[in-house]
């Protein structure tokens, strides 16, 4: 009783410590120096811009007019009418997806209590207490809600709160096996962002385990058998054990493939219906797609940010930029075949790297996408515990994070610095980024290789015993 | 071979590639590495004024003394008819306001300038409780102004621009020539009546393609405040009711066509004549240059290296800047500066002997410590934050500008001197006028050493670099080599993000006790009462995990690794800051450690020479921050509020990384020390 008391307190003390932090922000005016920030508001998600997308449609101009507003018509309907109250929303939104972030972390940890009843023998953390006073879920909640990059994109006038939480929903919804929600939530997602349209393996995986089942059939030819559930070991671990248990579990459910292909289609046609009704009088569905995903897809606006688009696409010739602009989305399309035969059993974890690769590529990346993730990798705490470089990463990430604004500031505010200095920072940022998308692969790799040889040594010592 | 076999048996073998290898050399001798920077570090920037480059003009279109100076005695005896026309002016009428500003406009409308009359307010230096993050200073004027309660009148500023012949009207230089109406003294009539005197000469000047700007700034509410209100309404045109009725609202007798604001094209650069009565009896008229802005931010150096290379051609001037004078006593700086001389003399011969045609020059003990006494004032300046004149102004919209300061005793008598002066502004202005685009491309992050040495940030980093590489690698050290125990990085890491949070607050706190107490005595009582209040429980968290020697590991590496970067990032908004918080900070965070382990290390008999030196050393520079503020505590009370508000007003650099740098590392490393 004792520990549940000390543990809801944790909980609920640090989401009120959390909610009180991001209210004090908002009070202080804060919102309005951060919402000029390239950090954090990009073109695409960007507050202010909306604001004025929705001035003009207020005006009877479409809300595309002038290459201001790049968002979804139905951000514009929903949020629009809010106006100065918006942050409201996005409070509301950090918070909703804390709690899907703590029953992701429910359904993980009861899927680790079944394969961990082997007496697996599971290094304990080296940064936190797990399994002692609170649950993975809570922790990563907790570190979702914390986060700097989470506070300051709620508080500055950015809707990547939003997507995160469809995001959110979108994978809580398929470890529920809900096909309809899941669907749902990914079209949504998608169609505020596109990049979410890469999760669509992990999305599905756990529904119906049939984009990794076409992928092993058909391009590595593992016959092996599917598990389905939330993250586990290899099935090849547990058919060395051949538990009885975990057969009832293999089995392809073709009938829930199919609902979420249904589902995905009547919601993409809501949708699409929807928007087409919004933007009847201008331009329709082929305006929305040219200024959203083909805002996205070209890289029109060149203004700084901290990817790594935009300092090569100033200097690019016109004449290859569009051979250039398919090898610099490619890039993220080629990550998604490899991690996803890799990772096909630990949909969450796939998700996870997934988010962070995109997050790296995309082409107006903001902070609130390292957010995202970085509240996912605390799940994944039992996992990545002899994770390397977590002191340099963690130093790495605040030094980044402070030289950005820093030397923005100096190239563009006091004019002693130039692109270059801000560059450098967003190209050590890429770097963070891609050492903690390696090292978090390689740990889990270690990880896996770890449990597959204690599962061998303890069934050769019973097989001996016996 | 088998030397290399017995090597590998006495020591654990260096596996991996080479690069690991170094690291785990360096992590595994970090004591001694550390040690070897500490002094590196503080050895060259002893050398700082040695190693001072000679200035040079960067920018070629600047093309300096290539004309002939066309200023002459008439034009200086002109400025004295004017001085002396407007002390008599004014000490003959009944309304000197109307009567100076009726005057200027018709000597400015008899020049052809374009001329209006820009009034403006003081800022209130007021934040509001919530919102204090997004208020920014106006400069607005309506009839009155509220000036620390108090209705005042507004300051007025006299403006008049000089249309370019051969110029398009996109560019323009602005000259600054601050008088106060008040008590104008003899010295501030002189600069009037020079300015005004330089401007009609350049109103006959045919090479002028950019357009002149002069602004008379009225320096009642400080100079600064002048001419960034000036500024800020060129800039930033204030479109709001209130202004078109300051528009309506005219001096009497003035039309609305005086009030009018114009403008004149983008500023190039930007001059601030002063002339000030030298203190005691010296006869030597000297010519002072201000450069440093707000946060320490440098102009372009061809401002100033033009400025030097036309004094030191024509001959005519003792150039100087401003200086800590005490420093010329300080014996052993002048000592030090004679080893450096008699190293460098020898040196200078080696040099000599190989290279037949190296410049064999080296730096003299006397130039030593003139350059230590420049360059400590040049810190200090920038490390402030508060700009040294109305030149830093023009910083804040990304302009250059410098300030001249005429340093006299006798100025009345001095012709020379004001026509060479004259001529020296005339020979600036021309080369400012040939620049065919904004001054880019050269130096920005510098530091005067002489008004013809500098020392760029490509020297003065290396010292900076070699103390702050101390962070990194003692926090790879502690690191590697301790195994932490499972709870000690969560409690680090709370212990860490509790004291941030309170260095923040603590951080902004002034800003609302600005607003619930009217005194200052009190604002600062409550704020250090609330401030150790807030304090004390996270002193008090101490569990279980003291077990262990090692504990404080975590916490240590935690605070290194934040310092260095803290600084690290600081070194790039300002540089002077970080230097003193490194110099501060780097042998506070390395030696701490708890006081029972520097009490055992001191008598273990196995513990080495570094670790017994660290014992004995830890307590006095862990504790010596915290003394340093409890002495300033009980003697400057008084004086501390009003010095964090200026702080808080200028947004300081210094503001910032006391509160969020150097305040939580200290506290750090105190906590480190007492549990």
């Amino acid at each position: 009783m004792v520990l549940q008391g000390r543990r809801s307190l944790a909980l609920w003390g640090g989401m009120t410590l959390a909610a009180i932090a991001r209210l004090l922000l908002l009070m202080s005016g804060a919102s309005a120096r951060l919402s000029r920030s390239v950090e954090i508001a990009t073109p695409v998600t960007s507050l202010v811009r909306l604001e004025e997308g929705f001035w003009l449609k207020k005006l009877g101009l479409s809300p595309y007019a002038g290459s201001v507003y790049h968002g979804s018509p139905l951000l514009l309907e929903i949020i629009g009418p809010l106006g100065a109250n918006s942050p409201i929303l996005f409070l509301l939104s950090d918070f909703a997806t804390a709690l899907l972030i703590i029953l992701i972390g429910k359904r993980l940890s009861a899927a680790r209590d079944h394969y961990t009843h082997w007496n697996i023998g599971i290094t304990h953390s080296m940064l936190f207490l797990t399994g002692e006073t609170l649950d993975i879920g809570e922790i990563a909640a907790l570190l979702y809600l914390f986060n700097p990059f989470t506070v300051f994109v709620c508080v500055g006038g950015s809707t990547s709160s939003f997507e995160s939480f469809v995001v959110c929903l979108a994978l809580y919804a398929s470890l529920e096996g809900n096909a309809p929600l899941a669907a749902f939530a990914w079209v949504m997602a998608s169609h505020f962002a596109m990049y979410p349209l890469v999760l669509l393996i992990p999305v599905t995986s756990r529904t119906f385990d049939l984009a990794t089942h076409i992928l092993c059939v058909f391009f590595l030819k593992i016959a092996s058998a599917l598990c389905c559930g939330p993250d586990k070991p290899r099935s090849k671990i547990f058919r060395l054990k051949s538990s009885e248990s975990l057969k009832s579990s293999t089995n392809v459910q073709w009938q829930k493939l199919w609902s979420f292909i249904l589902w995905s289609a009547v919601w993409s046609s809501c949708v699409l219906g929807l928007c087409n009704r919004i933007l009847r009088h201008d331009g329709g569905l082929g305006e929305m797609l040219r200024e959203t995903y083909g805002f996205i897809l070209t890289v029109k606006d060149l203004t700084p940010n901290i990817g790594v688009y935009w300092y090569f696409f100033t200097e690019v010739f016109d004449f290859y930029r569009s051979f250039f602009l398919m090898v610099f989305h490619g890039n993220i399309f080629c990550m998604i075949a490899p991690l996803s035969i890799c990772f096909y059993h630990r949909p969450i974890f796939l998700s996870f790297i997934l988010m962070a690769v995109v997050s790296t590529l995309k082409s107006y990346p903001s902070v609130g996408d390292a957010a995202l993730y970085l509240g996912l990798m605390g799940l994944f705490t039992h996992e990545l515990s002899d994770f390397k470089y977590a002191f340099l990463l963690l130093n790495s990430y605040i030094c980044v994070a402070a030289l950005g604004p820093v030397m923005f500031n100096l190239w563009i505010w006091r004019g002693t610095g130039n692109a270059n200095f801000y560059f450098a920072t967003a190209l050590a940022y890429a770097f963070v980024q891609t050492i903690l998308i390696v090292e978090s692969v390689n740990s889990m790799l270690r990880f896996e290789r770890g449990l597959k040889l204690t599962i061998k040594t303890t069934l050769s010592s019973s097989k001996k015993d016996n | 071979m088998g030397a290399d076999g017995e090597k590998d048996r006495q020591a654990p073998p260096l596996k991996g590639r080479l690069l690991a290898r170094l690291a785990v050399l360096i992590v595994r001798h970090a004591a001694l590495v550390s040690f070897v920077c500490c002094v590196a570090g503080i050895v060259s920037l002893m050398l700082l004024p040695v190693l001072a480059k000679s200035v040079y003009v960067d920018e070629n279109a600047l093309l300096p003394g290539s004309a002939r100076a066309t200023f002459s005695h008439y034009d200086t005896l002109k400025a004295h008819d004017l001085a002396r026309e407007i002390q008599t002016l004014l000490s003959s009428s009944t309304d000197p306001q109307k009567d100076f500003r009726k005057w200027l406009g018709d000597r400015l409308d008899a020049l052809g300038a374009d001329y209006y009359f820009h009034r403006f307010c003081p800022p209130t230096r007021s934040f509001s409780i919530l919102g204090f993050l997004s208020t920014s200073h106006t400069y607005e004027a309506g009839k009155h102004c509220l000036v620390d309660g108090r209705e005042q009148t507004p300051g007025v500023n006299a403006v008049g621009i000089l249309r370019a012949h051969q110029g398009d009207g996109n560019e323009a230089i602005v000259l600054v020539t601050p008088f106060e109406l008040e008590n104008l003294t003899a010295e501030n009539a002189i600069a009037m009546g020079l300015s005004l005197s330089l401007l009609d000469l350049l109103s006959r000047a045919l090479w002028l393609a950019k357009d002149v700007v002069w602004v008379a700034a009225d320096s009642k509410y400080e100079k600064y405040t002048a001419v960034a209100a000036w500024l800020k309404e060129y800039h930033e045109p204030l479109v709001s009711d209130s202004s078109f009725e300051g528009m309506h609202y005219t001096q009497d007798g003035n039309s609305s066509r005086d009030i009018f604001f114009k403008r004149a094209g983008s500023i190039t650069a930007g001059f601030v004549l002063e002339f000030t009565r030298g203190a005691g009896a010296t006869k030597v008229s000297s010519l002072e240059i201000h450069a440093e802005g707000s946060n320490g931010q440098m102009p372009n150096m061809d401002m100033i290296s033009v400025v030097n290379l036309l004094v030191s051609w024509r001959q005519q001037f003792h150039l100087t800047l401003e200086g800590v004078p005490r420093i010329k006593d300080w014996q052993w700086l002048r000592s030090v500066g004679y080893v450096f001389e008699i190293v460098g003399k020898k040196a200078a011969e080696l040099r000599k002997a190989f290279l037949s045609h190296a410049k064999a020059s080296f730096t003299t003990a006397e130039d030593y410590v003139n350059g230590v006494s420049v360059l400590l004032r040049s810190c200090w300046n920038q490390m402030l934050g508060v700009p040294t004149g109305s030149h830093g102004a023009f910083r804040d919209f990304q302009l250059d500008a410098v300030t001249l300061e005429v340093v006299s005793t006798d100025l009345e008598h001095n012709m020379d001197f004001l026509t060479n002066f004259g001529r020296l502004i005339e020979g600036v202005l021309r080369s400012v006028n040939n620049l065919l685009e904004k001054f880019h491309q050269s130096l920005f992050l510098y530091i005067m050493v002489s008004p013809n040495k500098f020392v760029s940030i490509s020297t003065y980093i290396i010292p900076f670099g070699l103390l702050l590489s101390n962070f990194p690698i003692q926090a790879a050290a502690l690191c590697t080599s301790v195994k932490a125990t499972p709870g000690s990085w969560t409690r680090a890491i709370l212990v860490v993000i509790l004291v941030e949070t309170w260095s923040l607050g603590n951080a902004i706190c002034p800003a609302i006790l600005f607003h619930l107490f009217s005194s200052a005595p009190t604002r600062l009582a409550v704020w250090i009462l609330l401030s150790g209040l807030c304090l004390a429980p996270v002193f008090c968290l101490r569990s279980d995990a003291h077990a262990s020697d090692d504990w404080y590991v975590p916490l240590k590496s935690l605070t290194l690794g934040l310092t260095g970067i803290a600084l690290g990032i600081l070194s790039a908004v300002n540089f002077s800051v970080a230097l003193a918080g490194a110099l501060l900070l780097v042998p506070m965070c390395l030696s701490a450690q708890p006081f029972s382990s520097s009490w055992r290390a001191l008598w273990k008999p196995k513990s080495g020479v570094i670790s017994r030196v660290n014992a004995v050393l830890a307590p006095a520079l862990t504790c010596f921050p915290l003394l340093v503020v409890l002495t300033i505590l009980a003697r400057e009370s008084a004086g501390l509020w009003s010095f964090v508000e200026l702080m808080w007003f200028w947004g300081s650099a210094l503001y910032v990384s006391a509160f969020l740098v150097f305040l939580p590392c200290s506290i750090l490393c105190l906590y480190i020390f007492f549990s």
